[in-house]
């Protein structure tokens, strides 16, 4: 393929964000439109070279068209809609009924979430699949850092007492499991910024509040803490965040333009922190209030900026 | 303006309409298109492929990769049933409307 026409496509591609299969298909139709044009015109006497710039001329800014065939496809059916939700709503019925304490439940709704998480990613990554992928990070994320709280209180513990407080494979473990999830974990969210900020941004839409619940919590009792009785008390709360994020996903899923969904994002989720902090901490530490929300907005712009630093799409999505 | 505003509104009856008659891609479409409406009809890539998917998510056409005469594999839209009655529908409307347009229009006779 000539180099002119690559770079048209690769720079269509960054701007399409679609499944990688319907993406693949929609370039290798447009790069045939392309090559149709340019032939005309070559037998009708051009050179091939600017039979080429006039075709790619011709078909106008990859954003316009780029844009027209987004709001099409990112447009999700009922049915992915409610395959988007369900994980949002799982969490909701597993604090709305307390479940969140029984070790079977949780490993069920862990398991669940990991097994569609794998199906979505080895089935073209549908849209509907990035909300699974979010809860699926969240038990290696939250074991990553308690291992490098072990790992950390283990140096403390061997430099200030001459010993460490639990056995050395367990250390080993950890020194073996902090790259290799970071790894992971950094390599799984690079492939999903690639291919469109806002479904890295869906993806970790519930990031923020898991974090301020588990430190809100674990900073008065421990999580661990069957009869917690500030979570429980509080286990209808955070259901109605959870289906406050159900439907925000399913809006999500549902506009087109993608400057209404990230519009829809950034006013949701610094909404519901502040509704979050107001209802935890009451009507004291609005500072705090707002750190929270800005520490959310932030962490949902995050893939925007990384989307621009890795550079969008995939090299091998464009046809060969 | 008023031209592009018109062809907006019609994009999807003139599409079926093209496909009722035979499969079709998507750059002959364009030529197509111009030819038959000797010249006023001029498809951009930018208004086509969103409608021609458009029509393919709502069940009103199919695409398939199939070769050319010339040897080329190019996607194929074909018109499904469900498109037929859409086309049959749009086409009695269309008439109703440029029926009554012609009505209002035309100078009245003393």
């Amino acid at each position: 393929m000539e180099a002119q026409l690559r770079g048209y496509l690769y720079g269509l591609s960054r701007q399409l964000h679609l499944e990688p299969v319907r993406e693949r298909e929609v370039l290798r139709e447009l790069q045939g439109h392309v090559e149709d044009r340019a032939q005309e015109l070559i037998e009708k006497g051009m050179p091939p070279k600017d039979a080429l710039h006039q075709a790619l001329k011709h078909f106008g800014q990859p954003k316009s068209i780029a844009r027209g065939l987004y709001e099409v496809h990112s447009r999700g059916s009922w049915l992915d809609i409610s395959l988007a939700i369900t994980p949002h709503l799982l969490f909701a019925l597993l604090f709305a009924f307390n479940l969140w304490s029984e070790v079977l439940w949780v490993s069920v709704l862990l398991v669940a979430t990991a097994l569609v998480s794998f199906l979505g990613w080895m089935k073209d990554r549908p849209n509907w699949s990035y909300p699974w992928l979010g809860y699926c990070l969240i038990a290696p994320g939250i074991s990553w850092v308690f291992a490098l709280s072990a790992l950390a209180y283990g140096a403390w513990s061997l430099v200030t007492k001459g010993s460490l407080p639990m056995g050395i494979p367990v250390y080993i473990a950890a020194l073996v499991y902090i790259p290799v999830a970071m790894w992971l974990g950094l390599w799984i969210f690079s492939k999903v910024v690639r291919r469109d900020w806002l479904l890295a941004s869906l993806t970790t839409l519930p990031f923020p509040f898991l974090t301020y619940w588990l430190l809100y919590f674990q900073s008065r009792r421990p999580l661990v803490e069957s009869a917690n009785p500030q979570f429980t008390e509080t286990g209808g709360a955070i259901a109605l965040v959870f289906l406050s994020l159900a439907l925000v996903t399913a809006l999500f899923l549902r506009i087109g333009q993608r400057v209404i969904k990230a519009v829809l994002l950034l006013v949701a989720t610094p909404a519901l922190a502040m509704l979050i902090w107001l209802s935890y901490e009451g009507n004291s530490g609005y500072m705090g209030m707002l750190f929270f929300s800005m520490v959310s907005v932030i962490l949902l712009l995050s893939p925007a900026l990384l989307e621009h630093r890795l550079g969008g799409t995939e090299e091998s999505l464009l046809p060969q | 303006m008023h031209q592009k505003m018109l062809l907006k509104g019609s994009t999807k009856t003139l599409l079926l309409a093209m496909l009722s008659q035979e499969p079709m891609y998507g750059y002959r479409l364009v030529k197509e298109m111009k030819n038959r409406s000797s010249g006023y009809f001029l498809f951009k890539e930018g208004t086509l492929y969103p409608a021609l998917h458009r029509l393919e998510k709502e069940g009103l056409v199919s695409g398939e990769w199939n070769q050319t005469p010339g040897g080329q594999q190019r996607r194929y839209y074909f018109i499904t049933d469900r498109g037929r009655h859409a086309l049959s529908y749009m086409l009695e409307e269309w008439q109703e409307f440029s029926r009554a347009v012609n009505l209002v229009a035309r100078p009245r006779l003393l």
